[in-house]
């Protein structure tokens, strides 16, 4: 089942670099952009488009372009005159702690939360835990992470309001003053991260937890005579927190295109960030990688979810 | 016996819900003030007239209600006329992704079978795509204007749709209504309408509600970065890119917070009474 779900996966993928492709092919400039001075005539212009293939039928540079990114070749960026893949990989390390940092506040503070708020729906807690819930999710990423920039950082100056390390700590610091700059850094983008993110979270366990509440095999258990505290962590918690494992794969990947807003307004220089300054600056073959990528993983993490929900309900584990 | 309405259970569940009810009278009132307030100001003033000033103006020192931004527009003008914007571009892309979601997916999932794994297989691949980058992309090729953010942004959002809807058809799409009228020998279309689309409306108009709210975020989020709308569309999300200047975000608050608390309100209020027909639509968790 693994094994066909994987094969499932090269066609799809294929479908989409054919996709991210032709996007590429529609912006505007080429690999000569911003290479060749204007005093160059047309015609040699002309000719090193012809020597580097550019004017080769879209089909044939697909190949060409696919052929280079499986041996790892993303082409170069004309803005870092670098090879693209060096200038992503740069900020691959940002990302990925971020990303972390974020996933593991995110459950932290969701589960708690929707556990409780299941658990004691219609409650007071569970009306102030939902209310809480409310506010997060009507404040897009980028507003919350403009006002905790203006409360945490201007107002109460306790954290910096933008970067991933200071200059001068990276220059002079010991390794441990490093990773406490970075970790100061981390911390206002990866609370506004985790705020975001644990709304879907704190929605999903407890909407689980009020369903399961009624099922036919609680009201047995009850009946039975089991104590409420064992009825709640064996029968209901443990089945809805199903869903739960199955969305971790999911969060591991979408985390990364939902930090692009939030590596942007606290300028963490990570690949969301990268991804902007690219497209303003038309460097399209860093943008491509960029798309191509965070397509990649969200099908890795898509794969990763359906592993574990195989894994954690043997009903839907085919026979 | 005909089982009660959605709006019937609504109303019910209204009364057991503060919020919800708060939130539907907050909402329907900015409604009606912006969808009137927009043209009349429009008629009146030239809302667009630039008049470059170095610095914004507060409130109290231009003598109008919030102030003026570098521009010298009037804010609070340019505050009705931005929502206005918003709401328009928050409804077209909701209506228009829901509507082809929704064809897709109850298709898919009355017919079952092998179109509902191709329609599955593309919906998958699909929704791998990071569509906001791409969206972002596209904006920047084709210029950023109103039609084309609906159109892009269509164009990626309806597979969510479409799988809730095609979810919600599978689970009738055996049960005995369905069945019989099969037997009777109605045409599959008349069975999609008039059997199992009122049966779907439930499901479909909690989710209507709730992806409105998002959309309102999504405009305000790409705006606001420099990505979505340009300075000569206003919406609230443009209204709100000064914020992102340090120098306007700590000194001159008037330029974003205005349209920063609309946000906020409206999406809050439309969440709310969103969460409050899902409810209606899941027996289990209603309160009425």
């Amino acid at each position: 089942m693994i094994i066909r779900r994987i094969l499932i996966l090269i066609p799809q993928l294929i479908i989409i670099s054919i996709l991210v492709f032709i996007l590429g092919a529609m912006m505007p400039g080429d690999a000569l952009s911003g290479m060749i001075d204007p005093g160059v005539s047309a015609e040699v212009r002309e000719l090193q488009r012809e020597k580097l293939g550019l004017n080769d039928p879209l089909a044939v540079r697909y190949v060409r372009w696919i052929g280079g990114i499986v041996r790892g070749d993303f082409g170069e960026s004309f803005i870092h005159r670098r090879p693209v893949l060096e200038v992503i990989g740069e900020r691959m390390a940002n990302t990925f702690f971020l990303s972390l940092a974020i996933l593991v506040l995110t459950y932290t503070i969701a589960i708690p939360l929707g556990v409780l708020s299941g658990r004691y729906s219609g409650t007071v807690v569970d009306k102030a835990i939902l209310f809480y819930v409310f506010v997060s999710l009507a404040m897009p990423t980028m507003v919350l992470g403009i006002l905790m920039i203006l409360f945490f950082s201007f107002y109460l100056g306790w954290f910096p309001s933008s970067g991933s390390v200071d200059a001068i700590v990276l220059a002079k610091g010991s390794a441990g003053e490093i990773l406490a700059n970075r970790l100061h850094h981390m911390v206002l983008p990866a609370a506004t991260g985790a705020l975001v993110g644990m709304v879907g979270v704190v929605f999903m366990l407890r909407a689980n937890i009020i369903d399961r509440a009624f099922s036919d095999y609680v009201t047995l258990a009850r009946s039975k005579g089991v104590p409420e505290g064992a009825v709640f962590r064996r029968h209901i918690l443990r089945n809805s927190l199903i869903p739960v494992a199955a969305g971790f794969g999911f969060a591991i990947s979408g985390l990364l295109t939902g930090q692009l807003f939030i590596e942007r307004i606290f300028q963490y220089p990570g690949m969301g960030h990268l991804f902007f300054s690219s497209v303003k600056a038309q460097d399209f073959a860093v943008v491509n990688a960029i798309i191509l990528i965070f397509s990649a993983l969200t099908a890795l993490g898509m794969l990763i979810s359906d592993i574990l929900l195989s894994i954690t309900d043997p009903r839907i584990r085919p026979q | 016996m005909k089982p009660p309405s959605i709006f019937k259970l609504f109303l019910k569940e209204l009364k057991h819900d503060y919020f919800a009810l708060a939130g539907l009278i907050l909402f329907s009132i900015i409604l009606l003030a912006i969808f009137i307030g927009a043209p009349v100001i429009n008629y009146f003033y030239d809302v667009m007239r630039v008049d470059p000033k170095i610095l914004p103006v507060s409130p109290a020192d231009s003598g109008t209600l919030l102030g003026l931004d570098s521009l010298g527009r009037n804010q609070f003008h340019l505050l009705f006329v931005a929502a206005r914007n918003s709401l328009y571009l928050a409804f077209g892309v909701t209506f228009f992704s829901f509507l082809l979601g929704a064809t897709v997916g109850v298709i898919s999932g009355f017919y079952g079978g092998k179109i509902d794994s191709i329609v599955m297989r593309i919906t998958d691949t699909w929704s791998m795509i990071p569509f906001l980058m791409v969206v972002i992309v596209l904006l920047n090729i084709f210029g950023k204007t109103v039609f084309n953010f609906i159109f892009f942004l269509t164009i990626f959002t309806w597979v969510t749709r479409a799988r809730l809807l095609r979810a919600a058809a599978l689970a009738q799409r055996n049960l005995d209504y369905i069945n019989a009228s099969k037997t009777l020998g109605t045409p599959n279309l008349i069975i999609i309408i008039r059997e199992m689309l009122p049966n779907l409306v439930d499901v479909a108009i909690a989710n209507l509600v709730l992806t409105l709210a998002a959309n309102i975020g999504i405009e305000t989020g790409l705006s606001l970065l420099g990505f979505g709308l340009g300075w000569n569309y206003p919406s609230l999300g443009v209204m709100m890119q000064n914020a992102t200047n340090p120098m306007y975000l700590q000194h001159f608050w008037w330029v974003w917070a205005p349209s920063l608390v609309l946000v906020v309100t409206m999406m809050l209020c439309v969440n709310f009474v969103g969460n409050a027909l899902q409810r209606v639509s899941d027996p289990k968790q209603r309160r009425g």
